[in-house]
């Protein structure tokens, strides 16, 4: 749906010899219909500028996007702020109207929006009266009242307490179930890795990982073995093409934990002798704290 | 591009500084009353006056407050990636926003010129003989190109206000242009004289001249003193300016949109 290819974008730094600051290089991603991918990463790492890329608000200096033609979407920025003046059903109409919607739809149609964001009740309220998580809520509404194929939220959980957050949690969970593709970007880790199919962790204006449900299911069921560090153990490992990480003095090996006995045979045969056996329970909190702390190869991931 | 006029006309009409700005200017208009009884000689051209520059006071203190914010709002607020990432086209946010601010200024011109007309009908009645050169169709040609003027104004506004996301680098820049196209054709009036010939350095009279071009003449849409006289322009006159008017804002909205097309909204 999304194609995202060696995207590059530099912007003038402030500074009173004129030089050039690069805030995303050389990013490239796909999304696939009907998945839902965060992407992940500290303030600064490029996500917003390269959701504002797909969404045409700034020009990359090279690169491509794609957006499959025909898309009809839903957006909602960062803190947003919407017209105050306007009542909730007016910021609705306003929404749904320019994406066409006829006037006889529009009151089913923003019923059944306000009702997912828990909202029935303020439809004629303006939104001057409206609280930081009120609002939020109001844009998501704004942004699937034209029930559009895709969702790009920046930032959805921002600014809600638990209940609304477990709200759009619920309510990304369920447009995912619908077929909807989900794309968006957010600081709490645990939801993304509960809702998404794959994660794309941003670093320093590039993607530094690309994730899958497979990865991250894959991830949490290994269990690590640590052996001696010697080239004739590498070269084993290597060749009975295990998956390992190599330290100063050990070398972590890697392995789906209903393999772990399988895999001690092996070693046993081999002679190769362990030093310790644990759970490597990778959590993408870990992997992300690695990527942030620039370890080349985190987990093995 | 509907609902973003219809929005933009809403966050018009549901502005508090827009009735404070009704407000003086009814207060002035009915000001005008009291006035009259000063200039009893004249009274009939200082009521028409009174009233016509209370509702061109009240235009463009409607332009300074609401259509100088207008684009800075959406801009420093981000309220343009909400109504962007709709199918909207920059060149339609343009188009939008200034044919909204129009529809706020033609519901304020309407309700304005309605209430002074009122205003006039009584004097009228009180000072008949007063009144003896007044024309409706004069007071409310000088209305309606002073609602021109605004046409033109706003198109400024709306121009520099995709330039800056300042409201006040916007306002002083609109202040500037309409000051320089108040006074402009008095300046190349008082060049192509022989004092002002010889006072004035051959490049600063062609600057002069060049700014004629660019700066609309604001004073060509004054039409006040003919109102207050009773007079009308000829067809051809009212089509001339209408015309300079409707193409000169075409010119600037369209520089406008093209320069807002290239914006970085990061």
């Amino acid at each position: 749906m999304i194609t995202v290819e060696k995207l590059v974008k530099t912007v003038k730094k402030k500074q009173l010899l004129p030089s050039r600051k690069t805030i995303l290089n050389d990013v490239s991603f796909r999304v696939q219909e009907g998945k839902v991918i965060s992407i992940i990463g500290q303030n600064g790492a490029g996500k917003s500028t390269v959701i504002k890329s797909i969404l045409g608000f700034t020009q990359p200096d090279s690169g491509t996007l794609n957006l499959r033609a025909g898309t009809t979407l839903g957006y909602l920025p960062e803190n947003p702020y919407y017209y105050d003046y306007l009542t909730l059903r007016e910021l609705l109409w306003f929404s749904a109207s320019s994406f066409g919607m006829k006037k006889v739809d529009f009151p089913e149609k923003a019923k059944a929006a306000v009702e997912q964001v828990g909202m029935q009740a303020e439809l004629g309220n303006r939104l001057r009266t409206f609280s930081k998580g009120m609002t939020q809520r109001a844009g998501i509404a704004a942004a699937i009242v034209h029930d559009p194929d895709l969702l790009i939220f920046d930032e959805p959980m921002s600014g809600l307490d638990p209940v609304g957050r477990q709200m759009v949690f619920d309510l990304i969970s369920g447009l995912r179930d619908r077929g909807k593709t989900i794309l968006f970007c957010s600081h709490v880790l645990s939801d993304v890795e509960r809702l998404c199919d794959e994660v794309i962790i941003m670093h320093a204006g590039e993607v530094r990982r690309h994730l899958t449900r497979e990865d991250l299911v894959l991830a949490q069921k290994e269990t690590e073995i640590l052996v001696p560090l010697s080239a004739q153990v590498k070269q084993i490992l290597t060749t009975a093409e295990y998956r390992f990480k190599t330290f100063t003095e050990h070398l972590s090996l890697y392995v789906e934990t209903d393999k772990i006995n399988q895999t001690l045979d092996f070693l046993r045969r081999k002679e190769i002798p362990v030093v310790n056996v644990q759970s490597s329970a990778v959590t993408l909190e870990k992997i992300f704290y690695d990527v942030v702390a620039d370890k080349e190869e985190s987990c093995g991931l | 591009m509907w609902p973003l006029i219809s929005v933009t006309f809403l966050e018009g009409v549901r502005s508090r500084i827009l009735y404070g700005i009704f407000l003086f200017a009814i207060f002035v208009v009915f000001l005008s009353i009291i006035f009259a009884n000063f200039f009893m000689q004249d009274l009939g051209k200082v009521a028409v006056d009174f009233n016509l520059s209370a509702i061109s006071f009240a235009g463009l203190l409607i332009s300074a407050s609401l259509s100088v914010n207008l684009i800075a709002k959406d801009l420093d607020k981000r309220t343009i990636y909400f109504v962007l990432s709709r199918p909207i086209t920059r060149v339609q946010y343009v188009w939008g926003k200034y044919l909204g601010l129009l529809t706020v200024f033609l519901f304020a011109y309407l309700l304005l010129t309605g209430i002074s007309c009122l205003v006039l009908v009584y004097l009228k009645s009180e000072y008949v003989n007063y009144f003896g050169s007044f024309n409706w169709l004069a007071y409310l040609q000088a209305v309606y190109f002073d609602f021109i003027k605004i046409m033109v104004l706003n198109s400024i506004i709306i121009f520099f206000g995709v330039i800056t996301t300042s409201s006040f680098v916007n306002l002083l820049f609109t202040v500037s242009t309409y000051v320089v196209g108040q006074s402009i054709s008095d300046v190349i009036h008082f060049i192509s004289t022989g004092r002002g010939q010889e006072s004035l350095a051959p490049a600063t009279a062609q600057l002069i001249t060049v700014i004629k071009y660019i700066v609309p003449n604001f004073e060509a849409f004054d039409f006040k003193v003919i109102s207050a006289h009773g007079m009308l322009v000829s067809a051809s006159e009212f089509g001339y300016f209408t015309l300079y008017g409707i193409v000169y804002s075409v010119i600037v909205l369209c520089l406008a949109a093209m320069i807002f097309k290239k914006k970085e909204l990061l």
